[in-house]
């Protein structure tokens, strides 16, 4: 009897203790929480207006514009202007997919209203590729803080790994091995590959020709990269995107929304091109049988998979859903035609039709060859000058990739070639980012610790963003090409120098040629 | 599974609830079951090494036990050595030797990629090898219960990064009933709240601060540099030391006591001491199955220093497939022998205050300095480090930044050592007045609640 009054009294004292740790962290340290571990998360739920009549929710897909658009609005802007009259959100978490979007759509405030909500669907992100992507232990981590729960539970969950704690190198595993066990079924044609893993390696065997009639290096790289994404079966019971959008179901029975889902477009003229009628064969039975399912359980679907074409992709060597205006346009309006269904009334016809007829088409280049209206701003060394862009000691004749000079650092000369701006003296109104490319060697990738710096500071705020060459570059001993990018923050055009350079504090050296560095 | 995961702290109390639930009988099962649990759920293929591992000790504990003389015994010895040896030769070292002996007489040994080495291999192998060679030398019977002796080798509690117990300390306390004390459940928390406290709050903040600076310690100013050794030294010893507090709290609730693997090993005030209570288990075992063995102290001076040396590098070795871990040992093994020397000459006062924080100091420098060799990539990289730290260069290109509650969290970790000397957790709390005490596990639990690293940092011993 004294053993269970003792034990009572600690779990009394216990409760009290929890309920006041929750009071205190919920009033002084959650905000905080929520903006170092879950800000775009945060971000993206004080995106939704309060009393919404339509919300839409989507990936980058969503928000990302290209270069020349007059109008960089979003998709979700757009699907508003057909609908002046009624309060939309629109709403973007990059990367995310529906697992994400649940959580993010279990924050939208009730409302009187009878809503409509529009939940971007992203076929590849059915996906092995996506599924097991290394940015899912990120994204997962990002959502635990939002949850509708004790704001200290929350904490402690997050505390406690409340998600999957599977490294890259894991991750990479578990994707080879299911691109390996998962067997082709029910094709309505014979492909000789039983797998992913064997159609990818046939392809990059075979390769893709150039206009010069060589193999192409970079067009059968992105021919596997369509294989890998797109050739697969949706197991209806165990992919975890159905069972997560099918929890957004559930969540809108529960709220009553009317509930749409829009099939982004896939580049399927691409795939077509790259690997042939077979490939896209999987991406359009997946989301005609996608349709079926979510239009069985009440759902309205919107399929927009070939409405998009190939020139409106704007990263012509990925695998993205991002388009250009048009392409942003034209989805947009399949949406707002759509779900007239909920709001008859208050459609009304846009400009539309106007802005196809003065279109022109536009030529998009890759995405690093990106320059912003007010002029390109961009940067190149390849050493054979008298510009070093740094110490003549960094520059060599030990080896180069064009002709006989190259840049270089290692332990002696730890700061190698580097690029110093006055981000003021940029012909943009404002800078948003910087694509930094070229060729770099080195002869140890995997013990050496170089890095390409992007640095800048002003007296509040500092950048310091290396991008590690052994990430840059897949192999040792011969040029590799290499290229990364970076999002300025705003506070960029208050600072009077950014610095990008090569930056190598181990032995061996790391050579570096026809060095660019472009501000967009 | 982790130790400062959800799923273990669900896990555990099941089990604790299911084994006082069932008869002395079944509870072996239960541990055995849980505990091939424990370690399927992180790679269910790797379990087969410890089922293959238990199934040949155990084989050759029962031979060896039927043959009186030594010769008929050690064949199944050398099964026993060779067998978990070279399980931990080729996950461990394999592709350290292909590379080395590739470079070094340009022979053409295949490098294996994507092998991932099975987390605590290093530390159940070594505790098989320490019931074999105890049966060998009939110093322990062999164990007839291939259930006990499975769980012998398995106990989830401090499978995969000790403490490396023995046979003749954990076997009979499976074999004896215990029933559910209260004692034993206060203080089993006790150790696990300190444990996690210890593990999220200081090493897992401290690991990312720690990481920026390693990755490019030039671009420090010398006085971050030196600074991050010194989180370094607190990251290691908090990261180790609150996995092992977890591990005894953990098999405490179940009744079993594990032995202690620290005792605040920064207030040693030489290496010998330090490493009577650094890893204490490990310590021990090297001690007893290869110091001894070669003599120990026993033998001519010139020889003593020899094995003591020899201890250290196979220490060294036996971290990891690295020359940073071979020449971390090595520093440790020619300071020991050099502090015994001059010990000779001058000899430690015992109850001198001054003296004695000095010394304390010392060991403590001394130690965060070896670290370094123990933290980086590569010898050079240590030397880097090291080179950055003397040039007393105040030119930094990047800030260390350290957030108010680390600092705190240090502090509170830091006098809680001194308070705790000599002394446990659990033990000491017992002579505490309960509001104090309740204080102190209010505080623990807040930090680990809110202030604990996002980061996923594993337990850095795991990969030993």
């Amino acid at each position: 009897m004294d053993l269970i009054k003792k034990i009572a009294v600690r779990f009394v004292v216990l409760v009290a203790l929890l309920v006041g740790m929750n009071f205190i962290y919920s009033k002084y340290f959650y905000e905080d929480d929520l903006k170092k571990h879950s800000l775009n998360m945060f971000n993206s739920v004080k995106s939704i207006k309060p009393d919404s009549d339509i919300i839409y929710i989507g990936e980058s897909s969503n928000s990302t514009y290209y270069k020349h658009d007059n109008d960089k609005r979003t998709l979700g802007e757009f699907v508003s202007d057909y609908y002046p009259s009624l309060t939309t959100s629109s709403v973007t978490k990059k990367a995310a997919h529906a697992g994400i979007f649940k959580h993010i759509l279990a924050n939208i405030p009730n409302s009187s209203k009878k809503q409509t909500i529009i939940v971007t669907l992203n076929l590849r992100s059915f996906s092995a590729d996506w599924i097991y992507s290394k940015l899912e232990t990120a994204l997962q981590k990002e959502v635990i803080l939002i949850q509708n729960r004790f704001s200290l539970l929350n904490r402690a969950l997050l505390s406690f790994k409340d998600y999957e704690v599977i490294n890259g190198k894991e991750r990479t595993q578990i994707l080879h091995s299911t691109w390996k066990r998962e067997l082709f079924h029910d094709l309505p044609f014979d492909l000789a590959h039983k797998n992913v893993k064997e159609w990818d390696k046939a392809k990059a065997t075979e390769g893709i020709e150039g206009l010069d009639g060589k193999r192409n290096e970079k067009k059968t790289s992105l021919a596997c990269n369509y294989i890998k994404r797109y050739a697969f079966q949706i197991d209806f019971d165990n992919n975890p995107r159905i069972s997560d959008f099918n929890d957004i179901i559930e969540l809108g029975k529960e709220r009553d929304w009317n509930l749409v889902f829009n099939i982004v477009p896939e580049n399927v003229e691409k795939a077509e091109f790259l690997v042939g009628e077979k490939l896209t064969y999987f991406m359009k039975e997946n989301v005609t049988q996608l349709k079926n399912y979510f239009e069985n359980k009440g759902v309205l679907v919107v399929d927009n998979l070939t409405l998009v074409e190939d020139s409106e992709f704007r990263d012509q060597h990925l695998t993205t859903e991002h388009y250009a205006e048009k392409g942003r346009k034209s989805v947009a309006r399949s949406v707002a035609i759509a779900i007239k269904k909920f709001h008859q009334d208050e459609f009304l016809e846009t400009d539309f039709k106007q802005f196809v007829r003065n279109y022109k088409p536009i030529h998009i280049d890759p995405f690093y060859t990106v320059n912003k209206s007010g002029g390109k701003w961009e940067f190149m060394n390849n050493f054979e000058g008298s510009e070093t862009w740094s110490s003549p000691k960094s520059v060599t004749t030990e080896k180069s990739f064009s002709g006989k000079k190259s840049g270089f650092a290692s332990k002696a000369f730890i700061y190698g070639p580097g690029l110093i701006i006055n981000p003021q003296e940029a012909p943009q109104e404002e800078l948003l980012g910087v694509i930094i490319k070229g060729k770099l060697y080195s002869e140890n990738l995997s013990s050496h610790k170089a890095k390409m710096v992007i640095q800048a500071k002003t007296s509040n705020n500092k950048i310091w963003k290396s991008f590690k060459v052994k990430n840059l570059i897949k192999s040792e001993n011969k040029w590799c090409d290499f290229s990364a990018s970076y999002q300025l923050p705003k506070w960029i055009n208050e600072a009077k120098e950014l610095k990008v350079y090569l930056l190598n504090e181990s032995k061996e050296r790391v050579y570096i040629d026809d060095f660019e560095v472009i501000f967009y | 599974m982790l130790f400062n995961t959800i799923d273990f702290i669900f896990f555990l109390p099941v089990v604790v609830i299911i084994y006082y639930s069932l008869s002395q009988k079944g509870r072996w099962i239960l541990l055995l079951l849980a505990s091939y649990f424990f370690y399927g759920s992180w790679k269910l293929n790797y379990l087969a090494f410890i089922v293959i591992s238990t199934l040949i000790d155990y084989a050759c504990g029962l031979k060896m036990d039927k043959v009186d003389s030594k010769e008929k015994k050690r064949p199944f010895l050398i099964l026993s050595l060779v067998s978990n040896l070279g399980l931990l030769f080729f996950f461990k070292y394999y592709n350290f030797f292909a590379y080395n002996l590739n470079s070094g007489i340009s022979s053409n040994f295949p490098i294996l990629e994507n092998v991932i080495l099975p987390v605590g291999i290093s530390f159940y192998t070594f505790q098989t090898l320490s019931y074999s060679v105890d049966v060998y030398h009939g110093r322990q019977k062999a164990e007839s219960h291939l259930g006990y002796f499975a769980l012998y080798v398995s106990f989830f509690p401090q499978l995969v990064a000790g403490p490396i117990e023995r046979f003749s300390n954990l076997t009979p306390q499976f074999k004896t009933e215990k029933r559910l004390n209260y004692e034993n459940i206060s203080n089993g928390l006790r150790l696990i709240l300190f444990g996690l406290f210890v593990k999220m709050v200081i090493a897992d903040n401290v690991s990312g601060i720690v990481e920026q600076v390693y990755e490019t310690p030039l671009s420090y100013s010398s006085w971050d540099v030196l600074l991050s050794s010194f989180l370094y030294s607190f990251q290691i010893y908090s990261d180790f030391f609150g996995y092992s507090t977890i591990a005894i709290g953990s098999a405490r609730l179940l009744g079993i006591n594990v032995m202690d693997n620290f005792k605040t090993p920064y207030l040693s005030r030489n290496i010998a001491e330090f490493w009577q209570r650094w890893h204490i288990s490990l310590s021990t075992w090297f001690r007893d199955y290869i110091y001894y063995p070669m003599g120990g102290n026993r033998v001519n001076k010139f020889k003593w220093y020899l094995n003591i040396f020899t201890i250290f590098i196979v220490s060294g070795i036996w971290h990891g497939a690295n020359w940073t871990f071979i020449f971390w040992g090595a520093l440790f093994g020619l300071i020991y022998i050099l502090e015994k020397l001059i010990s000779k000459y001058i000899p430690l006062p015992k109850k001198n205050g001054i003296v004695n924080t000095v010394l304390v100091l010392k060991t403590f420098i001394l130690t965060t300095l070896i670290w370094v060799f123990f933290r980086s990539q590569s010898i050079d990289e240590a030397f880097q480090f090291l080179a950055r730290i003397f040039e007393f260069s105040s030119d930094s290109k990047a800030e260390l930044m350290i957030p108010s509650y680390v600092w705190f969290s240090l502090i509170i970790f830091i006098v809680s050592e001194f308070l705790l000397f000599n002394s446990r957790f659990d033990e000491k709390l017992d002579k505490i007045a309960f509001p104090i005490r309740w204080s102190i596990y209010s505080i623990l639990l807040f930090s680990i609640l809110v202030f604990s690293g996002v980061d996923d940092f594993p337990f850095i011993y795991f990969q030993f």
